[in-house]
């Protein structure tokens, strides 16, 4: 599954849709196109759309027939979160998020979790970058996404007050050992 | 807001309480099915703040500073706590400003902010989400 782009409609959404009742049509939805009879995957483009407040967010993948990841839908809602902020959404005069810091997090996403991935929150930065973490077993992982580019992880894990942080290196080399901790 | 060096106000006391306040996206699922504030609360070089004893002096109640952010939380954190993290704190209480507005000063790695998380305390916490079944007629 390649997730491609996010576009933004400024459409309101139809007052009586839910996310949930999106969510769970998507999760549901079937996935692979037949052809003679015969199911066979292929490669499909994709929109999911997701509302957010009161927009709707659509986001371009393309389907490779493969079961969905179990993080799929919480992570869209999460982007869709991200997508759908204004300018001064903190209050305290806050940039809207960087798009391209978005499409690094969503592709960083894709490569990293596995299908059964717990799905990360996704967390909104001032510096209209974005952080994606998990907080489970005692442990604490982000991975935040720069406006400049850089990428940078922090882990803390309770119970040995073991603490490390910086650059998540190449090809997120410095988090994937991190990520299997966390899970 | 400052545009030049801030130096600490030495005259502002280490035990004094700063109120953060926090925006719904700032709370997140932690271990053990709670909620925590995420770390990005607290990455602002000149994070916002208002000083309790400020709104004390002033005799306004905690929930002043989410007068115009109902749907905000609010938790607070010790100058000193900020201190030992290399961070400086002044008032900056000049109109427009809240009478009670203060910064903490400083760049703020992931560590930092990641332990004003962990130690901020809750003054208002978020309201629980209110599931579908849980609504009430006309709301």
């Amino acid at each position: 599954m390649a997730i491609a782009e996010i576009t933004q409609s400024e459409r309101l959404f139809p007052p009586s849709s839910s996310v949930s009742e999106l969510l769970s049509e998507l999760t549901g939805r079937e996935r692979y196109s037949s052809r003679a009879g015969a199911t066979k995957p292929e490669v499909v483009p994709t929109v999911v759309t997701v509302p957010s407040r009161g927009k709707t967010v659509q986001f371009n993948y393309l389907d490779h027939g493969e079961p969905e990841p179990s993080w799929f839908a919480p992570v869209l809602h999460g982007f869709a979160n991200l997508v759908t902020l204004s300018d001064n959404w903190d209050g305290e005069g806050a940039k809207r998020i960087d798009s391209a810091a978005i499409n690094r997090a969503l592709a960083a996403i894709e490569q990293l979790l596995p299908h059964d991935a717990p799905a990360p929150s996704i967390v909104p930065v001032p510096n209209s970058g974005l952080q994606i973490e998990w907080h489970r077993n005692g442990k604490d992982l982000e991975v935040e996404f720069n406006p400049n580019g850089s990428v940078e992880f922090y882990y803390y894990d309770e119970g040995t007050e073991e603490e490390s942080e910086g650059p998540v290196g190449a090809g997120f080399s410095n988090v994937r050992d991190l990520l299997q901790r966390v899970w | 807001m400052p545009d030049h060096y801030v130096a600490d106000d030495p005259a502002i006391l280490d035990d004094e309480l700063l109120l953060r306040r926090l925006r719904p996206d700032w709370i997140v699922p932690g271990d053990r099915g709670r909620m925590r504030i995420a770390s990005a609360a607290f990455k602002n070089e000149e994070l916002s703040v208002l000083f309790r004893s400020l709104l004390i002096q002033q005799r306004r109640p905690d929930s002043d500073a989410l007068r115009e952010h109902p749907d905000d939380s609010l938790c607070s954190f010790t100058v000193g706590l900020a201190r030992s993290l290399g961070q400086r704190v002044v008032y900056d209480t000049e109109p427009p400003n809240d009478p009670a507005h203060g910064l903490v000063v400083g760049k703020k790695r992931q560590s930092d902010a990641n332990r004003l998380a962990r130690e901020a305390k809750w003054v208002i916490p978020p309201e629980p989400p209110v599931l579908p079944d849980q609504k009430q007629p006309g709301n």
